[in-house]
């Protein structure tokens, strides 16, 4: 192997060199029609490609007017455009028409009249003209549209803006429009003079194209895996400041867990359930090509043109490491030629707390059914108006607050605002967008600022040569992130655990000045252990984060012939993040008065790659298309922290007033990979498709006898609607099948055991085991699939089995503490993901003015622990804060929970000791569930009338378990409204003693509570089945007609939009949303986290 | 002109080709970039006296900001010892409830932290030049190890470090010859190479000094001879009088203690912000009593009422709840044991005071101690409180021959006094042992790990039985014997966890005794 490291510099230089030459090759070129084709045996196609790389020019023509595939021997040198197009048409009954950047082909008979031109007349007389505007589903126009009179020869077609303009000899007749890649609409004309149209694509009249693995554009058809496009329109319709949430219930077998930390938190994605034990599950993110190295959810929604999410590790097997849980592709929008079109896009949402904790208003403040002004508890007197004097002097009557929760929190607001402009010339098309986010969080003190700067240039320098330039740049801030549990900031259990009867005016008093002049918390129970006054915690525990990122891409394509390209492409995601921690004196759990925390940090990921792509007949019907790649990927990072330990001049937080600043660095560099990678696809006849991958790694982080490694796959697909003679109701049948390796190169500095220097110069032995003999990770995966469409394309599903199996995992084992280490490494390990996905659409009404779709998301995921090593047969994956224990235990599968819970007898019966009190098991120790679900189901229906649309997105989750830790802290507070049980009379529980016999003994609920509630629960008491219906998303939209529009001249199109998310549930077990866990990483387990949100909001775009 | 630019192109490419089929070998730089620049690879000789530190700091749950102090002695034997009790309602610790995700800190802090620095060091100085710094470091290992093995029983000790699926557990009696076997060796190898250089001020202990490394070595002998002292009579005596011969703890400056900075701070401090205890009604019994003159370096009166109060321990969430035991109205830490002094007050390692107790209950027994029991009394009643920073002789005398006794607490469980028993040395040899023993408690404060140890031996001073006991083996009035074994080293080293239940005198749980608790 050769250092690809220099190889890069040496493309780069290559490319710069090219790229300077050419630039003066474009300044000398003259505005010329002249063309340069040469060649034996070119298929129509070939030349029509290479028509349009070298005028820019486009060839529309209609499905059927000409065999593209037909071979010709072309021998053009410097000729005219029109002479090769006189040489395409003659005898073909075929016309041709330049315009603008366009070069429309229509069979001769026709009368083709583009705008401003006059047609051939037809026998009819003319007496109407019917004008209008066509365009996509995503309001973008479309030109080259073919209009026809049903039933005559008079056509035309539509102009750069979609714009065309018919003559009828009377207003009954119907006009057919057909576009390449698009559903044929025949629309009545019933006297109307203005018509616009939107056309929707369709799967069977085109090739569709998605964008896959290294940014390699490929045929669906041609693909042996899964993958789901979704458009960054279905995407936008209700936003959220994190659009990867979006995505929930609209691509099968992709799970979302929010993090629950406010606006822009991130979110953990799951494709096909997890298959690293310890690793990293989560897919890769690449935009327009660049594998991204921190979070997604910054980026611009409004940009984005697409995402294709790529499921199994075949969809992923050329991103080799990263991509081995599969990759979500998000595409751009970039310029277009023409004239400079604005776009706006608005949204003001409004944001509130969908499930708050119950709580009980009848008992007041107090202990054992007295009042005591100290307490934390809710176990007090009844609460009926008596005057009770509060902890700080004042004295209310003792009564119950309802709407303390709801008050406490905030309806807040989201405002985002994208404009974008995109224009250009055939050689140069610019996209420039700015948008900013203004996002509230429900939590008073957390808002988040956003803007977002993208320009992507794309310049066609010489016919050979493109270069795409894109640049992003985003700043955020970020005040208070809120941090879930009692973690940090303690706004959460406080205001959970606040005595109900304090009114929220006297806890907003949260701080006096005492007579030293100090300022001072004002709590009911100073000095408390955990928790604090909810509003000293709003204001007095603050923290910030601010960060920068750039990222950065850029790529050049020269074409050596039609068939061979060269790519070249690097680019680089940097993100500089400061994070500030400020306590002030008083907090109590701050131990050494006000402190002080910083962080700054530099991540960032280079990738460079060159590409060499080919596309070959070998024979008439064998058709090969091939990449041969290499690549180096390297991140690298720095990060410094300090803790102040303290501050001399109180609540003044900086560091060089730091008691005793204790600083932290870790900077490093990530492992770099290398890669050699094929492709080749071999079509039969645009019918059977064999597609062979094959990709050799080198990673740094593995030892050198280990450094390389190997993984192929291989694929068959075949469209059994092209080889056999199918019924005519069936639009389209595929079949698809593969086998496929994905290799994962591990992580940095884990071959050897390394010592560090502490404070005081203490050197500190490594806790972990390094592992020597560190091997690859591997990933086998098998799939197969049927996709299918019927009666014209208005029902279809497509299916998905699939069966992968993870070995020589990284694991992080516990060997016995007696070695010295408390963690060692190992490689074992064997996990199998398989599974079922099924994605059905149907189309019951498509009609001019009414249409209704229905997309169907089902997925179903098992996972299961084949084997861990020889000798270990259970490994604990994570110690949930004495709460659970997440176990990998052989035989079972990830997110299995255990925890402490009710004992029982022999014969099943929950025992109780002769106190009356439950008895708990021993540890965490009894298996309570998974917290992964058993299925997941999205339904989505959208209607269309005239200029309306509504859809909503019905979202369900079956099985499941969740622990609400919130639950069981306000209980054992005597604040729940379970904790209600009992108080008069004691709770008998239904269980039996040691001895057999039945308990008849009461305890007081505050005892009961006590015991299996509170911050370390037993919560075997405390689990529930995350199984929820909810109705996601909800879209009323309105497109202002072509008819107003056109009097409002500067407006091109407008839309406007009222969009819910997340706006009830139909269905729900827990006493919590069962999405909002206690972190990316802590599935299964709720504790005091940011209550998720119920958004609605209004959206606006606008084209210029 | 146009054909002469892309003649330029062709030419670009041919030479860019070229210049890019010269590459060269490509993985070289791979073990460069998959090394941390952070951290070390390898040690030098002198990242030897880094090692110690860190032993050190660990030893005493003190390194690197760790809060594992409280997981391993406050919610453990501070309250067994009952110095002290739970005030916040979510941690049951008090009740014997044995919450093995926190105890087991105290297993990692021995097993992965402090041992691992001290056989690196071990392996390492075998050699004449550094013989000094051997036996230092064996004395700190008998240090670390008898505290493990004083919690648990028998714990893994002659197989440590092996890397190996199973790591057997050894019986306490071995562990216990073989640290007496330790000290002695180690002890002599230091006298014969006192002035050698050891750890200088690395040694946050005695900042390098080897003389009162052997002092401590030998008042750790003694310690020890007398935990065996009812178990083995004979050993204890013979090893209990080479300790004295070899010279113990004496002066004031022999105090061992651990310096502390903004980071490796004391445990105690640390956790004592968290309000999660208050003095014990145990202490408030005896100091109160007393009228000890500690009672103010020990503790402060209540925020709410200005008195020295202190909560029973064993109570339960409805109890904790009661306003009279809040921690408003219940004494918290002095000032030098609170947080903002986490970084300034050193952590308590032994005090010669000790050694005078030790001395006075050997002398009880007829051991040969250099002096008598009521002399060594007094002399360790009179070093703790210099240690304390009461020097006024006459505060003094007129304490030691006070004839105060324990009060009654009172309060909500109505307490009554924790004994009878005064200060002033008395004549009965068994009331002697209490009073020699109850001033040892007082005087170990906050070494709770020592006090439980020496309570669980002598059965003294008597302690206040708990509220409620959560725990099936252990009654409310019963003193917990022991720490079961660690669930997580059952977790991960089952196999030895499982024989070593055969090693104990009874099942695996806190009632069982120890080998050396058998009175």
């Amino acid at each position: 192997m050769s250092c690809i490291a220099r190889f890069f510099i040496r493309c780069f230089t290559v490319a710069l060199l090219l790229y300077i030459f050419s630039q003066a090759a474009a300044s000398s070129r003259q505005d010329s029609l002249s063309v340069d084709i040469q060649g034996k045996n070119m298929t129509i196609a070939q030349i029509f490609k290479a028509l349009h790389q070298q005028t820019g020019y486009i060839v529309f023509y209609n499905n059927g007017i000409i065999d593209d595939q037909e071979r010709l021997d072309m021998n053009f040198v410097h000729a005219d455009l029109r002479k090769v197009l006189d040489f395409l048409t003659k005898g073909r009954q075929l016309s041709y028409v330049i315009k603008n950047r366009f070069i429309l082909l229509q069979k001769a008979a026709a009368s083709i009249s583009p705008m401003g031109q006059s047609g051939l007349q037809t026998a009819v007389a003319p007496d109407t003209t019917i004008t209008g505007n066509v365009h996509d589903d995503q309001g973008q126009p479309l030109p080259g549209v073919s209009v026809v009179l049903k039933g005559t020869t008079t056509g035309t077609v539509t102009d750069v803006q979609g714009n065309y303009s018919i003559e009828s000899p009377n207003t009954q007749g119907t006009l057919v429009f057909s576009y390449v890649g698009f559903a044929t609409q025949e629309v009545p004309i019933n006297h109307h003079t203005a018509l616009d149209v939107t056309l929707g694509s369709s799967v069977s009249a085109l090739t569709q194209v998605v964008v896959t693995a290294l940014g390699i554009k490929r045929s669906v058809e041609s693909l042996n895996y899964a993958v789901q496009d979704v458009s960054g329109d279905k995407l936008n319709k209700a936003k959220e400041t994190n659009f990867i949430n979006t995505l929930q219930g609209k691509v099968a077998g992709v799970t979302i867990t929010k993090n629950a930390t406010g606006p822009g938190s991130d979110s953990k994605v799951l494709i096909r359930g997890n298959r690293s034990l310890m690793g990293n599950s989560q897919p890769l993110f690449v935009i327009d090509g660049v594998p991204l190295a921190g979070n997604v959810g910054m980026l611009n929604s409004d940009n984005i043109e697409s995402v294709t999410v790529l499921k199994g590790a075949s969809a992923a097997a050329l991103y080799g490491s990263q991509g081995q849980n599969g990759a979500i592709i998000i595409t751009t929008k970039k310029g277009k030629a023409g004239e400079i079109s604005v776009n706006y896009s608005g949204g003001l949402t409004m944001n509130q707390a969908l499930v708050l904790p119950e709580l009980q208003y009848e008992y007041g403040q107090g202990d054992a059914g007295v009042y005591s002004a100290n307490s934390e508890h809710g176990w007090g007197p009844k609460a009926e108006g008596q005057m009770v004097k509060l902890w700080n002097g004042d004295e209310v009557p003792l009564k119950g607050q309802p709407d303390r929760l709801k008050n406490f929190f905030r309806t807040a607001k989201t405002l985002t605002n994208t404009l974008s402009v995109t224009g250009g010339t055939d050689k140069v098309q610019v996209y420039f967008s700015y948008g900013n986010t203004l996002a509230q969080g429900i939590m008073r003190n957390n808002d988040l600022t956003r803007h977002n700067v993208d320009l992507k240039i794309n310049s066609y320098i010489s016919p050979k040569l493109s270069l795409l330039t894109k640049l992003t740049y985003i700043y955020e801030d970020v005040n208070n992130r809120v941090r879930p549990g009692d973690g940090g900031t303690y706004a959460l259990p406080s205001i959970f655990c606040a005595p109900t009867s304090i009114p929220l005016g006297e806890m907003q008093k949260y701080s006096y000045i005492d007579n030293t002049g100090t300022e001072r918390q004002s709590y009911w129970l100073p000095g408390s252990s955990v928790l604090l006054n909810p509003y000293w915690a709003l204001n007095r525990v603050l923290y910030y984060q601010q960060s920068d990122r750039i990222i950065g891409l850029f790529t050049a394509k020269y074409d050596f012939t039609d068939w061979l390209n060269i790519q070249v492409r690097g680019s680089i995601d940097k993100t500089i993040q400061n994070d500030d921690h400020k306590v002030y004196a008083d907090s109590y759990f701050s131990q050494v008065g006000s402190d002080y925390d910083y962080g700054d940090s530099r991540h960032q990921s280079v990738n460079l790659d060159a590409l060499l792509s080919f596309n070959r007949d070998l024979t008439r019907n064998i058709n090969l298309t091939g990449n041969i790649g290499v690549a180096v990927q390297q991140g690298n990072y720095k990060d410094v922290s300090g803790s102040a330990n303290g501050l001399f001049k109180p609540n003044f937080f900086f560091m060089s007033n730091a008691k005793s600043p204790y600083v932290t660095n870790s900077n490093g560099r990530n492992p770099q990979v290398q890669s050699l990678y094929g492709t080749a696809t071999f079509a039969y006849k645009r019918y059977l498709y064999l597609d062979v991958t094959a990709r050799n790694d080198w990673s740094s982080a593995l030892p050198k006898e280990n450094q390389s490694y190997f993984y192929p796959s291989i694929g068959l697909s075949g469209i059994v609607s092209e080889m056999l003679h199918l019924p005519s109701w069936v639009s389209y049948g595929k079949f698809r099948i593969s086998l496929a390796n994905a290799g994962y190169g591990g992580q940095e500095y884990l071959d050897r055991n390394y010592y560090s220097v502490g404070s005081g110069g203490a050197v500190i032995t490594p806790s972990i085991q390094s592992i020597g003999t560190y091997k690859p990770e591997i990933t086998n995966s098998f799939e197969v699939g049927l996709d299918w469409q019927f009666f014209d394309s208005r029902l279809g599903f497509n299916f998905t089995y699939y069966n992968t199996k993870t070995k020589n995992q990284l694991l992080l084992i516990g060997p016995p503490p007696g070695t010295l280490f408390q963690q060692k490494y190992i490689n074992a390990g064997l996990i199998q993901n398989k599974g079922i996905e099924v994605v059905m659409n149907a189309t019951p009404v498509r009609s001019e003015n009414f249409s209704w779709d229905i997309g169907v998301n089902f997925s179903k995921n098992r996972n299961k622990i084949v084997r861990l090593t020889p000798t270990i047969s259970s490994i604990v994956i994570s110690d949930g804060d004495n709460v659970y224990l997440i176990k990998a235990d052989k035989g079972g599968s990830y997110g299995d929970m255990y925890v402490k819970g009710w004992a029982k007898d022999s014969l099943g019966r929950h025992l109780v000791g002769s106190d009356g009190m439950p008895i708990l098991t021993d540890g965490l120790d009894q298996f309570i569930g998974n917290y992964n679900p058993d299925f997941m189901l999205g339904v989505s229906n959208s209607f269309r009338y005239k200029n309306f649309t509504l859809s909503f997105l019905i979202d369900h989750r079956q099985g499941g378990t969740v622990i609400a830790g919130t639950q069981a802290l306000i209980d054992q507070y005597g604040h729940s409204k379970a904790s209600l049980q009992g108080r008069e009379g004691g709770i008998v529980l239904d269980g039996y003693t040691r001895d057999g016999k039945k308990n008849t003994q009461s305890v007081s609920p505050q005892k009961y509570f006590g015991l299996i509630g509170g911050r370390y629960p037993a919560a075997g008491f405390y689990s529930y089945s995350s199984t929820n219906t909810r109705l996601r998303e909800l879209t009323v939209g309105y497109s202002l007609p072509q008819s107003m529009l056109s009097r409002i001249k500067f407006i091109k199109q407008a839309e406007i939009s009222v969009v819910g998310r997340n706006l009830f549930f139909i269905q729900r077990d827990a006493p919590i949303d069962p999405e909002v866990t206690r972190g990316v990483d802590g599935g299964g387990l709720e504790y005091c986290a940011l209550p998720s949100t119920r958004d609605l909001g209004i959206n606006l775009r606008l084209s210029f | 002109m146009k054909q002469r630019v892309f003649s330029s192109i062709r030419l670009t490419c041919f030479l860019a080709l070229l210049y890019m089929a010269g590459f060269n070998s490509c993985t070289k730089k791979y073990e460069k970039i998959n090394t941390d620049p952070t951290r070390l690879t390898s040690l030098d000789p002198g990242d030897v006296r880094g090692l110690f530190t860190n032993a050190e700091y660990m030893a005493m749950y003190s390194g690197n900001g760790s809060a594992e102090y409280q997981y391993a002695e406050g919610f453990a034997s501070d309250l067994y010892a009952q110095y002290s009790a739970i005030t916040a309602t979510f941690d049951p610790t008090d009740r014997y409830n044995i919450e093995q995700s926190w105890i087991q800190e105290q297993w990692i802090a021995t097993y992965i932290k402090a041992l691992p620095p001290l056989m690196a060091i071990l392996n390492a100085t075998d050699k004449p030049e550094t013989m000094a710094l051997n036996a230092i470091a064996r004395i700190w290992k008998v240090f670390v190890m008898h505290r493990a093995t004083d919690y648990y029983g028998p714990v893994p000790y002659f197989h440590i470090g092996v890397d190996s699926v199973v790591v057997p557990y050894d019986s306490q009696k071995d562990i216990y010859d073989d640290l007496f076997k330790e000290l002695d060796e180690a002890t002599q190898v230091l006298k014969d190479n006192i002035s050698q250089p050891a750890y200088g001020a690395s040694d946050l202990i005695y900042d390098g000094d080897n003389s009162r490394w052997l002092k401590f070595a030998n008042t750790l002998r003694l310690r020890l001879a007398l935990r065996i002292s009812d178990v083995d009579p004979a050993k204890a005596k013979q090893e209990a009088e080479t300790a004295v011969q070899g010279g113990v703890l004496t002066d004031l400056s022999d105090d061992a203690y651990l310096k502390v900075s903004g980071v490796d701070y004391n445990g105690f401090c640390r956790q004592s912000g968290w309000n999660e205890f208050r003095m014990s009604a145990t202490m408030e019994s005896v100091l109160v009593g007393y009228e000890d003159p500690r009672l103010s370096k020990y503790w402060q009166p209540a925020v709410n009422t200005g008195k020295y109060d202190g909560v029973r321990n064993g109570m339960d969430v409805a109890e904790i709840s009661a306003d009279e035991n809040s921690p408003d109205n219940n004494s918290q830490p002095s000032v030098r044991l609170l947080p903002e002094s986490m970084s300034t007050t050193p952590v308590t390692v032994m005090y010669t005071a000790e050694a005078y107790f030790l001395r006075a209950e050997g002398a009880l027994n007829g051991w040969n101690m250099g002096g008598t029991a009521k002399e060594f009394y007094e002399k360790g009643i009179e070093m703790s409180l210099r240690t304390w920073g009461i020097t006024d002789a006459a505060t003094i005398d007129k304490y030691i021959h006070s004839m105060n006794v324990p009060i009654a607490p009172g309060g909500y469980f109505n307490t009554p006094a924790l004994t009878d028993i005064p200060i002033k040395f008395s004549a009965d040899p068994e009331e002697e042992r209490e009073q020699i023993q109850t001033q040892k408690w007082i005087a170990l404060f906050p070494d709770g790990e020592e006090a439980w140890a020496s309570i669980r031996r002598s059965g003294y001073p008597k302690m206040y039985p708990l509220i409620h006991s959560d725990n099936p083996d252990l009654p409310p009035d019963s003193m917990i014997r022991r720490i079961p074994f660690i669930d997580y080293d059952r977790d991960r080293n089952g196999e030895a966890v499982k024989a070593a239940e055969a090693l104990l005198k009874g099942p695996d749980n806190a009632a069982t005794r120890l080998w050396w608790d058998v009175k």
